[in-house]
């Protein structure tokens, strides 16, 4: 039968047209933006042709600044200037005091309405969230002149043993800075995509991230383009900055110095780091410290006496691997591949350790410093839909236990670590006492038994339960984490038949409103207007549901629709294309909310049948041969 | 929808049977996930990624259930007979508990990763023993209840133990 087009120009680009797709690597110390160029990962440079930006941001009277020239300012007006950020990404105010000593600026007076640690700046207040936000920002216009046309799509990597909170802060910075962001990749998975592992025979590999402030540890099961993440463990306090720190306090040791003044701390700190880095092809260094306050400092530091400072840190990381092979129930003989990644793995004492523990050379070529951004540059490619006939596939573990503290300040696990995601488990509760109507749940991340031990990610209540005797009440918990490893958490009460649900997003402390306010900010900042944002992405996501129908009905249409589903999705698509140019979010809300009400049966249908043709006839058998 | 309420078994097109091989599991579980997997449709609408989320975290749960011997045998059990109350009948013999008692003072005794290791190998024996003799329950036409159910919990019993030893040498 004659169709009608709904293609009209400017509206639905051809489906096969390139997009603007970056991989992000926010990191402790640097971060850095890539994208796929003829077919290969390339870091994007700035202007001088650097491929770092150094994860700084100073704060001044006059105005923001990111990167080299924020290390600059910051010399001058070190308690203004802000490092290693990443460290506080989805920290509460409470579980900051154990990370306090070892941040390099001033955390401001806790502000009584907000959970969050906020961090006093020339510019006032500022959270983890909005800092990385302005890293982020600048990567995106880095990107964006490149590229010469907005990113429509980034992959951000984060430590694989990042928790939920971590990784619902790194979205909300994306979210802040005005990046769609596709997936969050873990680190090591991002490694292991670069050096193109995949593409190896059906081998087990470990990848040993140590960066500036975390270390990371995962084990992948690679077979056909497709990367399982079998376990990982890691530790979200390790890094090359502690190495920093051990130098720095040998310094003040051997300068005999008792109470370094803050304003000294940045200067000793970066001395420090250019000690460590010239040790890795030096047997010794010369260290000269030009303290304003202390006056010339002159020291020589020795790799073997570097070495025996940092060891036991080492050490630490080397146990994370054996304790997480343990887990998997693997050997280290198994390992067909050591991948090392991070800057701090330059130091040869790490990688000895490394060599030393699975006894094998571990895999250096790639740049430790880049190779993640690369990785999250061919998964951003693949994931925008730029490789239709790729393998590459990913599934991602959940890096530790959620759970539910029950009577007596225990845990009960309901989802386990090392979990292949997406996953859903629920489990069932019940009252405690006579005629209780309300049940307070909450939502606990770690291995630890107490829930004390563990993170607190959330609380929340379920009012409404009927009143029954104590342990009547059936209360069903559910759990669902999704393919990034973010969590919803619901729940209902069985026994009564009385449905009474209640879905809660766990959240670090950054409430919805405080959110809003910093996107608010944040627009208005970059001389844009709320309403013009959202009609913008909405039309995005008109435009995208359109391609998406397209495509669907071009290559199943015929199979799976009447003659009338087909009719009446085609219009509905036409009503959609109609009132997408114009300026009516109301309308356009509306037309996406018809179609894809009228689509749904469609999309289970293709579902359904993917699935069932996946392990039919040919195709299994072709698969079986393998 | 068609594949929510298939079973398991028919999702990876397998017999319902507690014998399989878990290598060839593995493959029609990975092909599967290369087909639902979100990120194969991310470019795509939110509705079509959302079918994909729950597509797939069914897919990963019935992988772990088939993979298992213990949740396949519960997950079996309880398709060919109905609903399976597991705390009645199946009662332990006492001459296994007394095992069980002795298997856990081994444990909370070894005082070696090595001892810890040997005690493993020993209890994944016993499990081996209990799954033939599963596999065997599962064979004839007519399952004789009360015993699947005594075999499948005494081989609960036995994970237990796994667990704890793991436990165990993780924190040694």
């Amino acid at each position: 039968m004659a169709l009608l087009q709904i293609s009209e120009p400017g509206c639905a680009p051809a489906p096969h047209q390139h997009k603007r797709a970056v991989g992000i690597d926010l990191g402790t110390t640097y971060s850095l933006v890539a994208t796929m160029q003829s077919g290969q990962a390339k870091i994007i440079e700035d202007e001088a042709g650097r491929s770092l930006l150094p994860s700084v941001v100073h704060f001044g009277t006059e105005g923001v600044s990111v990167g080299y020239p924020a290390i600059s300012l910051g010399q001058e007006d070190p308690l203004n200037c802000i490092y290693s950020i990443k460290r506080l990404m989805g920290r509460g105010a409470t579980d900051i005091n154990r990370v306090r000593e070892s941040l390099p600026f001033k955390l401001g007076k806790p502000q009584t309405d907000s959970l969050v640690p906020h961090i006093a700046t020339a510019c006032g207040p500022k959270t983890a969230v909005e800092i990385s936000s302005l890293i982020l920002t600048r990567l995106k216009a880095r990107a964006e002149l490149a590229l010469a046309g907005d990113i429509e799509g980034a992959v951000i990597t984060v430590p694989a043993y990042f928790d939920e909170a971590q990784r619902q802060a790194t979205k909300d910075a994306a979210r802040l800075a005005g990046i769609p962001v596709l997936r969050l990749l873990s680190e090591p998975t991002a490694a292991a995509i670069a050096y193109g592992l995949d593409r190896r025979e059906d081998s087990l590999v470990a990848v040993f991230d140590l960066g500036g402030g975390t270390f990371d540890f995962s084990l992948l099961h690679l077979q056909n383009g497709i990367f399982e993440v079998i376990a990982v463990g890691g530790d979200a306090h390790l890094g090359g900055d502690d190495f920093d720190h051990c130098i720095a306090d040998w310094i003040l040791d051997s300068a005999q110095i008792d109470d370094l003044a803050d304003t000294e701390v940045g200067n000793l700190l970066a001395v420090a780091k250019r000690a460590k880095e010239k040790l890795t092809h030096q047997s010794e260094v010369k260290i000269l410290w030009p303290s304003d306050l202390y006056g010339e400092i002159a020291l020589t530091l020795s790799r073997q006496q570097f070495d025996s400072m940092v060891r036991p840190l080492v050490e630490k990381a080397v146990q994370v691997c054996r304790r997480t092979l343990n887990q998997a129930q693997l050997e280290t003989d198994e390992i067909a591949q050591v991948v090392l990644v991070g800057g701090a793995t330059r130091v040869p004492l790490v990688q000895q350790a490394v060599a030393d523990c699975f006894n094998k050379t571990p895999l250096t070529d790639l740049d430790p410093d880049t190779v993640v951004a690369l990785g999250a540059a061919i998964q951003a490619d693949v994931l925008i839909g730029n490789q239709p006939d790729t393998d590459l596939l990913l599934l991602d573990v959940v890096p530790l236990s959620l759970g539910i503290e029950t009577m007596g300040g225990l845990v009960e696990k309901i989802i386990p670590r090392n979990a292949t995601l997406p996953i859903a488990k629920a489990q069932q509760f019940t009252t405690y006492k006579d005629g209780q109507t309300a049940l307070t749940l909450h939502v606990l991340q770690g291995e630890r038994e107490l829930a004390d031990e563990c993170r607190s990610l959330a609380r929340f209540i379920l009012h409404g339960i009927p009143p029954m005797t104590a342990g009547a009440a059936r209360i069903e918990v559910r759990f669902e984490l999704d393919a990034d490893g973010l969590l919803q958490v619901s729940a209902r009460e069985l026994s009564s038949g009385v449905e009474n649900r209640i879905e809660v997003k766990p959240s670090y402390g950054l409430s919805d409103v405080e959110i809003e306010t910093m996107l608010r900010e944040s627009i208005a900042q970059g001389g844009q207007d709320m309403q013009l944002r959202q009609l913008r992405e909405t039309q995005v996501d008109a435009q995208r549901l359109l391609e998406a129908l397209h495509t669907a009905i071009q290559e199943d249409g015929e199979q799976l629709l009447s003659a009338e589903e087909r009719l009446a999705l085609e219009e509905a698509m036409q009503d959609l294309n109609q009132v997408l140019s114009g300026d009516s979010l109301a309308a356009i809300k509306q037309s996406i909310d018809t179609l894809e009400n009228l689509s749904d049966p469609f999309a289970a249908r293709r579902m359904n049948h993917a699935v069932s043709e996946a392990l039919s006839g040919h195709k299994l058998e072709e698969f079986q041969d393998d | 929808m068609v594949q929510s309420s298939a079973n398991y078994f028919e999702l990876f097109k397998l017999p319902a049977d507690f014998s399989l091989d878990l290598v060839d599991l593995k493959k029609r579980y990975l092909r599967l996930q290369s087909v639902v997997h979100p990120d194969k449709l991310a470019h795509r609408s939110e509705l079509e990624r959302r079918r994909a989320l729950q597509q797939a975290t069914l897919i990963n749960d019935a992988y772990q259930t088939l993979k298992s011997p213990l949740l396949r045998a519960k997950y079996l059990l309880e398709f060919k007979l109905g609903e399976v109350n597991w705390e009645q009948g199946g009662e332990l013999s006492m001459a296994f508990l007394t095992e069980q008692i002795q298997w856990r003072e081994a444990i909370a005794a070894a005082d070696s990763m090595a001892a810890l290791e040997d005690l493993k190998e020993r209890v994944k024996q016993q499990c081996q023993q209990l799954e033939t003799e599963l596999a065997q329950h599962f064979k004839v036409a007519n399952i004789v209840r009360e015993s699947a159910i005594a075999t499948i919990n005494q081989l609960q019993f036995m994970y237990k133990l796994l667990e704890e030893i793991q436990l165990r040498s993780d924190t040694a």
